[in-house]
């Protein structure tokens, strides 16, 4: 081993202290340009880039809360969502703008011309289908076009199609509610978006929610309809049936439970289905029980009967009048009976029973004028039921100082005079219930989570008639079934309170009646003595047959019937068990 | 200039192993609270990605449900019923006789 001389250690040394010296200012001024990088990032660029980084980690995400379902008063669904998606798009940051309309106009079966119009111009973004069906969308997935988006949206579906489509109504591509209880419980029924404020990663990724959203699982409601499935398809299937039989332009059911005021079944013929309801006319889309009013014909002739019983000027239903043997002349202007029959002496309830137009003139000129007008207000006609469905119409009541010497005695018959069926059908409920003018309504329950938030209870509008009334009225009505009329209408095992109604119908475009176009209607209800149902059906412009014995009463009898099996309520002569629980 | 660098760089730590062991001692505690304030982080973020994960499952199990209840629904669907029991199983309405009610009291 050599040792090293002094000098030379001590040159080594020094040497080694000039390096540690450099690399030590090396690090002195790494420092410093570490620190004055610092001093502009935290102080002086602060903000910028405080505000720059919270929007990488930071965003903002969108939870949907579609809209509320729709159920009949089982809690069966009408109407509920799924969850589609839309396709949007940023033309920036679309690359190759031909392929992108090409690919896009194949998969959603669209114009290409107009997509690719659409990418080349100025617009930020757009969308290019709403609410595609899932092939639509799966190979979109799967192709992940740049600045292609595909953004999760709730749509409306009906799994019931058909059924009750008038009454829970349609909705828009932007989930308004257009018609029907979808319009009316809009506000109940609205989708909400809830923002909240998550945390992302480098990658974009979420990785929690800053801000929890509140726990709820839907910020919609509920609606609970009084619309029973079961029912609503007995009343559509024979509405249906009758009006294709007699080659009718249309038809109409009611069903209602008469003490609440409870709808349970609004039958429209033709029908539309609201999963496609572009497809169908507006007109189809209405619901003419509450939007439509006619001239009601005979079926309105009760109501001139209970208001002439309960103000007492016809003290009962066995009081005669005399009938002119067919032929009635009231200034220049002479009435006669439907198909020409000849009554002479008739008493109250064989008028209402064989339907005489010139017996209902006579006990409405008993009643006189005011107290018929007075009536007639008290039934609920001339204003709208208040029903809880949009679109109602109020008929049409000319005053009784606008009535000239013929307003009398035509609307003793239901002439002179429109309705809308579903006041008529309050009005018979009234004559039904022992004499109480019900709101009708159509929503049972709103529901907030499932629990029931609000309920709909029976309401009473006013008495229209004494109970006695109402009692001597059913009478007069079982007697059009058993041996008037409405003998079609008949329900074997129930006896039937009814009336038939054969109107000619109005053209509104020529001012006068059509000479071969009626509205054949019925209304009943059943068991006469304690009512469960009342149904009214009105058929328009039936070809093969007009009277509304032969074409509305069929419809009433089978409606009843399987209805009345339906509520359980037995038939005479049927075998009752009564089983304990136990 | 850089004589205080050079006085440094003369200056020998002496340090006993008795001190060195407590340095060391104190040197493995803040590593193990600098680990036990960084592992929750960790363990929270990872967490967070299974909870995103389950999260996004159940959306899309939630989606397949409504399908099926919708399907379900229509299935349900009384014209369909009606027409199945007609035609495939041959069933009628009962006639009068036929019908017997039992109430539960």
């Amino acid at each position: 081993m050599s040792k090293k001389s002094p000098t030379l250690k001590k040159d080594a040394r020094a040497v080694l202290k000039v390096r540690l010296m450099t690399i030590a200012g090396f690090f002195l001024l790494f420092g410093a340009a570490l620190g004055t990088r610092l001093f502009f990032l935290q102080i002086i660029n602060h903000e910028e880039l405080a505000a720059l980084s919270k929007r990488q980690y930071a965003d903002k995400e969108k939870i949907v809360y579609g809209r509320g379902n729709i159920f009949d008063r089982h809690q069966n669904e009408l109407a509920m969502n799924i969850e589609v998606e839309s396709v949007h798009v940023t033309p920036s940051k679309v690359r190759d703008k031909r392929h992108t309309a090409k690919v896009l106009a194949s998969h959603l079966n669209m114009d290409r011309n107009k997509i690719y119009q659409d990418l080349a111009s100025k617009k930020r973004s757009f969308w290019v289908k709403r609410k595609c069906n899932l092939e639509e969308v799966e190979k979109l997935h799967r192709l992940g076009l740049p600045g292609v988006r595909l953004i999760p949206e709730q749509k409306r579906v009906y799994p019931k199609r058909e059924l009750a489509a008038n009454v829970t109504g349609i909705v828009g591509i932007d989930d308004k509610g257009f018609a029907g209880a979808e319009h009316y419980h809009q506000s109940i029924l609205k989708g909400t978006i809830v923002r909240r404020a998550i945390e992302k990663d480098a990658r974009g990724r979420k990785i929690m929610s800053i801000s929890e959203a509140r726990k709820t699982k839907s910020k919609s409601r509920d609606v609970v309809l009084t619309i029973d499935e079961v029912i609503q398809f007995i009343a559509e299937r024979h509405l249906r049936s009758q009006v294709e039989e007699y080659q009718a332009d249309s038809g109409m059911v009611l069903v209602m439970e008469p003490y609440s005021g409870e709808i349970y079944a609004m039958a429209n013929y033709p029908q539309f289905n609201p999963n496609k309801y572009q497809a169908y006319g507006k007109e189809k889309r209405k619901n003419r029980l509450i939007t439509h009013s006619y001239e009601p014909g005979s079926i309105f002739k009760p109501i001139t009967a209970a208001a002439a019983l309960d103000s007492g000027r016809v003290e009962t239903a066995s009081e005669l009048f005399f009938c002119e043997n067919g032929k009635f002349k009231i200034g220049k202007k002479t009435y006669r009976e439907a198909a020409n029959h000849k009554f002479d002496w008739m008493s109250l309830q064989n008028i209402i029973a064989k339907s005489s137009n010139i017996g209902s003139i006579k006990i409405a000129q008993k009643l006189g004028q005011e107290n018929f007008y007075n009536y007639i207000r008290k039934f609920g006609f001339g204003k709208k039921t208040g029903i809880d469905l949009p679109g109602e119409s109020a008929g049409i009541l000319p005053h009784e100082s606008d009535w000239d010497h013929l307003s009398l005695p035509s609307m003793s018959f239901g002439h002179g005079i429109n309705v809308t069926p579903i006041q008529m059908a309050s009005a018979w409920s009234a004559i039904a219930n022992g004499g109480n003018l019900m709101l009708p309504h159509i929503t049972k329950l709103i529901l907030k989570n499932g629990q029931v938030e609000k309920s709909f209870d029976p309401k009473v509008i006013r008495r229209v008639i004494s109970e006695k009334t109402s009692r001597q009225m059913i009478e007069v009505l079982k007697s059009t079934v058993k041996s008037g009329t409405g003998i079609p209408a008949a329900v074997p095992g129930f006896e039937v309170a009814g009336k038939t109604g054969t109107a000619q119908m109005y053209n509104e475009k020529s001012g006068s009646y059509f000479k071969n176009k009626y509205l054949s209607s019925f209304v009943g209800f059943v068991p006469a003595d304690s009512p469960k149902i009342v149904v009214l059906v009105m058929i328009e412009n039936a070809r093969k047959s007009h009277w509304g014995g032969k074409v509305a009463g069929p419809v009433f009898r089978e409606i009843s019937k399987e209805v009345l099996r339906y509520l359980n309520e037995p038939a005479k002569g049927e075998r009752v068990f009564f089983l304990n629980h136990a | 200039m850089f004589e205080w660098i050079r006085q440094a760089a003369k200056t020998r730590v002496h340090v006993s192993p008795r001190k060195f062991g407590v340095i060391l001692m104190f040197s493995v505690l803040l590593m193990i609270g600098a680990m036990a304030f960084v592992w929750p982080n960790v363990k929270m973020v990872k967490m967070a990605y299974e909870y995103q994960s389950l999260a996004q499952q159940q959306r899309l199990l939630l989606k397949e449900n409504n399908l099926l209840k919708v399907e379900r629904e229509s299935l349900k669907s009384l014209d369909r019923i009606l027409f199945l029991a007609k035609k495939h199983t041959d069933l009628q309405s009962p006639e009068k006789g036929q019908i017997l009610t039992v109430f539960l009291k």
